[in-house]
């Protein structure tokens, strides 16, 4: 199952850096000439040694900012927590070029920013530097590492911290001797994925690339695809490139973590408790960075799309709701591409979910040869660009040999699906991973002992407890396959449009006022599910507690839990 | 261990489940396309065409011919680069039956490749003009539709007094417009890896094109992306002059934007958007009567009339069905040759990333 979803696509692409008439001669001819023209080419060296200052530097910042506001709304520093929360989940699923574009928008000359406040040409220029690049793109990536921090805290009980205290450490040394270090893993495993996702990631250097003269591996791999005849042997001798930098740093983060004994309390989970309250200056400090990273770009979106002609600029008459009317016709393609996206969305997001507790379990739990090559197959599609991972789908299911067995899925919106499956699924199997980590396997087995059966087990135990998680990648990979956008150009059905392919064909027909309103209106309708998901979650809750409250009544018999539960978490953060 | 088989067999059990749904809900377009894209067959009654393009009077084209044949036209509009990827990631076992974009060079590639049908001669072919003849390649594989310029030098009516215009390309190496020009990256915009060419070319060859370009760059050339970025940072003021292919700068300027177009003196390549057929397409009968279509007096106007910056084109048809009175008559049109075009392709676009782009 898995073998077809990730390794045959991937499969059909790779190889064909060594094989290079595959689709033409099968194995026959076998050369390594496009590793030879990649590495014979300095510009191949140069983007090598930028995946690492680049990602690296990325990787450091996002460390730093995710760390920060996990720790800020873990602790309840700032006030309006969800909201906190709400605004850095909206950054995560923000589809990359969106932001990269956005940030164009805002500083480039003449930009919003010039034009609102008459600064002169070329004010923003410093921000088209490499320093600029790692910032933006550690800006669109620390939610990751927010997110795994924030499990991290969760795990984190206090008694250490109290321990401290009592023997009168201050404040600071708690944090540098232990917080800190406790949290290490996590933020660790948070940054390494952030180094991932910026080195394959392809919205940055599209956009940011022509402007900074930079470099960069997924750049060199878009000049390969847009050649005559496309050169696919050197797209996937650059994959096999790219997935080596980032089997690099996977592996130096093992390294690090096997050297030193980082082990989270396993057993009790208590809940810390609140010392603090709500501190007006990390409220503010929160909503600034917030702005920062959030509101500058994508408020380039907003503005547009309520404009007539973007050129004409801040004019009262200039105002329009029309691009909404527009976009949203019933009939019209975009109507029927947005229903579409909705359900090709929830659908990846429920297999990608069971999908990623399933894998999470196992590869947490088993240490075979089997677990570690499932482990690195799904970590390669994070480490290829989209495109790629979705011309391999082209080869693999629109295969002449599959034909006889009505196996040439390509050209349907399953083909979509599965692409969408595979490209979402590292991702998830990430975060169940850090939940799963953290239940000890003491309360399964204390389960077991007192007779519950194994399936008993997983749902009783296991699921409560990663639940929390569980629902928020439901909702991040639901918001994030809206807006995919490299495997949708690619791979949709003719006459079946998706969300992101009628999004940049209104770019492209340099129709930037209905391209921003539907982006805006995308926004709004993943904002809205989120919404409706949260109230569903709520009434589930209160519904389920007056059962089992009634279940209690009815037997005339209190339990004591066996354990202590474990807070429940906020939904998607 | 056991209890973890156990997990795994209900993991892959509601996924299976999952899938089985997933494959209802898409069940009959699946069956469609199996239909169609695998058996190579056509069933009477149910006639279906699948065309690729890049144009933006597709929709509007195909909505004209279903409607005048009752054929059902399953379009795949994209831009030209990830829709070439596609076509040749499908090369083993291609799905399409039409395709249709800018660039006879991306033309000639699939060419070479012996992607394209060669066998039919539509009846419009007929009526190509001289240009039209111009551009009709021996061997029948495509057939050119529609025409522009490539590049020409837009200017920003706003920050320029006519006094000051350059009349050919090497003016713009003089020091009055340093830092003033912008183009698209040839990587990244279609028609600009032909305006490049044919640029070169005029300049006398490669070497001597590659050295006008590096002239050019010290002389503050600035690229983007295509079209888009280009002429809005053109409309605001970021530069004075831009080379975009001519359709898209009319384009802005019916949308009111202040531009206005030199056609330089030394000429501007023609760049024309070709029509094809697949060597394997599965409805090769509806692919004939769809080309037929779009080479027809009807066919052309519909492209002429859509909202489009696509139907500002130059006709290569006798009596020109074409829009009228949009560009001025004594343009010097540079062709260039598509098999040259198509062999030089890679290490122009290499070299120019690496040299001018960086």
């Amino acid at each position: 199952m898995l073998l077809s979803l990730v390794a045959y696509p991937l499969g059909s692409i790779l190889l064909q850096s060594v094989f290079p008439e595959l689709y033409d001669r099968g194995f026959q001819v076998f050369s390594f000439t496009s590793f030879e023209s990649i590495f014979k080419d300095s510009y191949t060296y140069q983007a090598i040694v930028n995946a690492f200052l680049f990602g690296g530097g990325t990787a450091i910042l996002a460390a730093i900012l995710g760390t920060f506001f996990a720790v800020l709304v873990h602790r309840k520093w700032v006030y309006a927590r969800k909201t906190v929360g709400l605004f850095i989940w909206i950054v995560f699923f923000t589809p990359s070029y969106l932001i990269a574009e956005g940030w164009v928008l805002m500083l480039q000359d003449k930009g919003v920013l010039c034009e609102l406040f008459h600064l002169p040409d070329g004010s923003f220029k410093w921000f088209f530097s490499p320093a600029g690049l790692i910032a933006a793109m550690a800006f669109r990536l620390f939610p990751v590492v927010y997110l795994s921090v924030r499990s991290g805290l969760e795990g984190l009980g206090s008694d250490f911290e109290e321990a401290a205290r009592t023997q009168g450490a201050s404040s600071l040394r708690v944090w540098m001797k232990i917080i800190i270090p406790l949290l290490f893993p996590a933020i660790l495993a948070g940054a390494t994925l952030a180094f991932a996702e910026s080195v394959s990631d392809f919205g940055f250097a599209s956009v940011f690339v022509p402007e900074a003269h930079i470099p960069l591996l997924t750049y060199s791999i878009y000049t390969a695809l847009s050649q005559m005849p496309v050169n696919f042997p050197q797209v996937g001798a650059m994959s096999i490139v790219l997935i080596g930098v980032i089997a690099l740093a996977l592996w130096s983060q093992k390294w690090i973590l096997g050297r030193g004994s980082y082990s989270i309390i396993q057993n009790q989970i208590r809940p810390y408790r609140i010392e603090r309250s709500p501190s007006v200056f990390w409220t503010i400090a929160a909503y600034l960075i917030l702005f920062l990273v959030f509101a500058v770009p994508i408020s380039g979106e907003v503005i547009t799309s309520f404009f007539k002609v973007s050129s004409d600029g801040f004019m009262a008459s200039n105002w329009t709701l029309a691009h909404y009317k527009t976009v949203i016709q019933a009939g019209s393609d975009s109507y029927s591409a947005i229903l579409r996206s909705l359900g090709l969305s929830a659908l990846t997001a429920i297999t990608v979910t069971i999908l990623g507790v399933g894998l999470a379990f196992v590869i947490h739990k088993k240490s075979g040869m089997d677990t570690k090559i499932l482990y690195v197959l799904t970590m390669s599609t994070l480490a290829i660009p989209g495109i790629v991972l979705a011309a391999g789908f082209v080869f693999a299911w629109n295969a002449p040999f599959l034909i006889p067995f009505h196996l040439n899925f390509y050209g349907t919106l399953f083909c979509l699906y599965l692409a969408y499956v595979a490209g979402s699924l590292p991702n998830s199997i990430r975060l169940q991973i850090a939940a799963i980590t953290q239940v000890s396997p003491t309360l399964l087995q204390a389960g077991q002992v007192h007779g519950a059966g194994l399936f008993r087990v997983f749902r009783k135990i296991l699921f409560p407890l990663v639940s929390g998680t569980t629902i928020s990648t439901l909702f991040l990979t639901f918001s994030h396959i809206m807006f995919e956008l490299p495997s949708s150009e690619l791979l949709y059905p003719p006459d079946q449009m998706v969300l992101p392919v009628v999004i940049t064909k209104f770019y492209n027909n340099l129709d930037v006022e209905n391209g921003s309103a539907m982006t805006v209106l995308a926004i709004g309708l993943v904002i809205a599910v989120f919404g409706l998901g949260q109230l569903l979650i709520y009434v589930w809750k209160q519904f389920s507690r007056r059962i089992s409250m009634r279940a209690l009544y009815v037997q005339e018999k209190s339990i004591e839990p066996a354990y202590q539960m474990q807070k429940e978490r906020e939904i998607a953060e | 261990m056991k209890n973890i088989k156990r997990i795994i067999q209900l993991g892959a059990l509601t996924t299976s489940m999952m899938v089985l749904a997933a494959g209802c809900g898409t069940a009959s377009n699946q069956t469609s396309a199996a239909a169609t894209g695998t058996t190579g067959k056509s069933t009477a009654g149910n006639k279906e065409l699948v065309f690729y393009s890049a144009e933006g009077f597709d929709q509007d084209i195909a909505t004209a011919f279903e409607k005048k044949t009752g054929i059902k036209v399953k379009l795949i509009d994209d831009s030209t680069g990830p829709l070439l990827a596609r076509m040749q990631a499908e090369k083993s076992n291609p799905q399409w039956d039409v395709a249709w974009f800018d660039g006879p060079s991306n033309m000639q590639g699939l060419d070479d490749q012996g992607m394209l049908y060669k066998d039919y001669t539509p009846a419009g072919t007929a009526n190509y003009n001289d240009l039209g003849k111009k551009m009709y390649p021996s061997d029948h594989s495509y057939f050119p539709v529609t025409a522009t310029a490539a590049g020409a030098i837009a200017y920003n009516t706003k920050l320029v007094k006519p006094s000051e215009l350059p009349k050919d390309w090497s003016d713009l190496l003089k020091p009055q417009y340093k830092g003033e020009v912008a183009m698209n990256n040839p990587s990244i915009s279609g028609p600009t890896y032909s305006a490049v060419f044919g640029l070169m070319n005029v300049q006398g060859g490669i070497p001597q094109g590659e050295s006008f370009f590096t002239k050019l760059k010290a002389n503050g050339l600035q690229v983007f992306d295509s079209n888009g970025p280009t002429l809005t940072n053109l409309s605001k003021g970021i530069v004075k002059y831009a080379i975009a292919q001519d359709s898209a700068i009319i384009d802005q300027i019916n949308k009111k934007e202040p531009f206005k177009i030199i056609y330089p003196t030394s000429g501007v390549t023609m760049l024309t958007s070709n029509i094809a057929i697949d060597a394997k397409a599965p409805h090769l009968e509806e692919a004939k009567q769809f080309v037929d279509f779009v080479l027809s007096a009807e066919g052309m106007k519909v492209a002429a009339n859509a909202k489009t910056g696509d139907a500002n084109f130059v006709s290569l048809m006798n009596g020109e069905p074409g829009k009228q009175g949009i560009r001025p008559n004594n343009i010097k049109w540079n062709s260039e040759d598509p098999v040259a075009g198509a062999q030089h392709e890679n290490d122009i676009k290499t070299w120019f990333t690496q040299n001018i782009v960086q």
